[in-house]
């Protein structure tokens, strides 16, 4: 929404689709710098992958402020707190139609707040499942709880190897910390 | 980071509709060139002009309007329904919100700043208010809508100068009831012009947003939106001006 950062942090992604070190099922992974003890062993070229315990939703961040909780190839998007701050008083969302695709990057919906409309973008390409109604009539609820209430949108993925060019909660909130506003 | 620097171009008197085609392409070109900032003033023949909450309005509305003589546009700009008319100060900034590092908010908050900044040339003593906007006392005198896409600003804001007050007459502008709207006009008594402000208001701008500001280029206000924006995206226009315009 807020367009792209010229530098941010990203950390390595792998997909553990292919991986046959670790059971059973087909799960995305995060890379991080430093895998703890009691991670089962890798290959040497897995670089430090931690292994989830269970099937977990994870949260991804775009550099334009998005935030997408994924399960599997099925997701939630909004926009980050920090995003709705930046924004102000939210008065309007202009959702899409339940069934529409979009690419990743894609303009998907448009918050106005202050006078301004602001398009938010897609951070995967996705088909969108549901949307959040509510918003018609209560469009607040994204600026007093962006993360849970004030989700926008459910998605079903297309390709989640795109996940791999988001940012995890920990880069996301340094790229925040050096934004103005 | 990185002080803007703005080419500002006044465009004279046009239709709302080829400014807005021109207003698109420069988004797009800015989106791509997210370095350049440009600063489109202008006036508008009469027009009103909705915004993205375009369900609170009908076809009714829009006949009835376009029966006063004037155009009726929908736009993808926040804010609700305003007038827009010769003797109107319009101001269309376009650059990248994400270069400048600045949130929507503040941008909307530095535009209301440059415009009380303008007014207190004039002895007017201009506020805010919940509404966005600037405020003499309990009336309007600038009007403000902005889109924001892929961080790229569009629209902007309307300052009546010694615009034609009747036109408001037949709208709730912006959707508030119970305010009025003015101009410098009015507010002074005195004959304020659009082409009085211009270099005032570049000036105001150029101190608020920190950011500079390149010399003021005159294009023909009969030109099609197309020549416009080659015109206005050439990096070396002068002579291009010069040609089309003499």
């Amino acid at each position: 929404m807020f367009g792209r950062i010229a530098a941010r942090a990203t950390l390595p992604l792998q997909t553990y689709a292919q991986s046959q070190a670790i059971q059973g099922t087909n799960r995305l992974l995060k890379a991080r710098r430093h895998v703890p003890s009691f991670c089962c062993s890798l290959p040497n070229n897995a670089r430090g992958i931690h292994c989830s315990q269970s099937l977990q939703t994870e949260t991804y961040y775009s550099d334009s402020h998005e935030w997408l909780r994924v399960d599997g190839d099925t997701g939630t998007i909004g926009i980050t707190d920090h995003a709705q701050s930046k924004l102000g008083d939210i008065v309007f969302v202009e959702l899409p139609e339940v069934g529409t695709s979009f690419e990743k990057d894609e303009s998907f919906a448009v918050i106005e707040s202050v006078k301004a409309a602001s398009d938010l973008m897609m951070p995967v390409t996705a088909e969108i499942t549901d949307s959040n109604t509510a918003l018609q009539d209560t469009p607040e609820l994204v600026n007093n709880s962006p993360t849970e209430d004030g989700w926008i949108v459910k998605v079903k993925l297309s390709d989640t190897s795109e996940l791999n060019n988001l940012m995890d909660k920990a880069a996301y909130d340094k790229m925040a910390s050096e934004d103005s506003d | 980071m990185t002080r803007l620097v703005f080419r500002c171009f006044y465009l004279g008197v046009t239709r709302y509709k080829n400014i807005l085609q021109l207003q698109e392409k420069l988004v797009k070109w800015h989106q791509s060139q997210p370095e350049v900032s440009t600063l489109l003033l202008l006036q508008h023949k009469p027009v009103y002009t909705i915004g993205l909450r375009s369900k609170l309005y009908n076809e009714t509305d829009k006949d009835k309007l376009e029966l006063l003589g004037a155009d009726f546009v929908k736009t993808n700009r926040g804010g609700l329904i305003t007038f827009h008319g010769p003797g109107q100060l319009v101001v269309y900034p376009i650059f990248s919100l994400a270069t400048a590092n600045m949130g929507v908010r503040n941008y909307v908050n530095s535009l209301e700043e440059v415009v009380i900044s303008l007014c207190k040339r004039y002895d007017l003593n201009g506020s805010r208010s919940p509404h966005t906007g600037v405020w003499i006392g309990n009336n309007k005198i600038c009007a403000m809508g902005i889109s924001c896409q892929r961080s790229v600003t569009s629209h902007g804001l309307a300052l009546n100068c010694n615009t034609d007050m009747g036109w408001f007459n037949k709208i709730v502008p912006c959707g508030i009831h119970g305010k009025g709207v003015t101009s410098i006009t009015e507010c002074t008594g005195t004959e304020v012009t659009v082409k009085d402000v211009l270099s005032q208001f570049i000036q105001d701008f150029s101190d608020i947003f920190n950011c500079e500001t390149q010399t003021l280029e005159v294009l023909d206000e009969n030109l099609d939106n197309s020549v416009l924006a080659k015109l206005i995206t050439e990096k070396d226009s002068e002579g291009l001006i010069k040609n089309l315009v003499s």
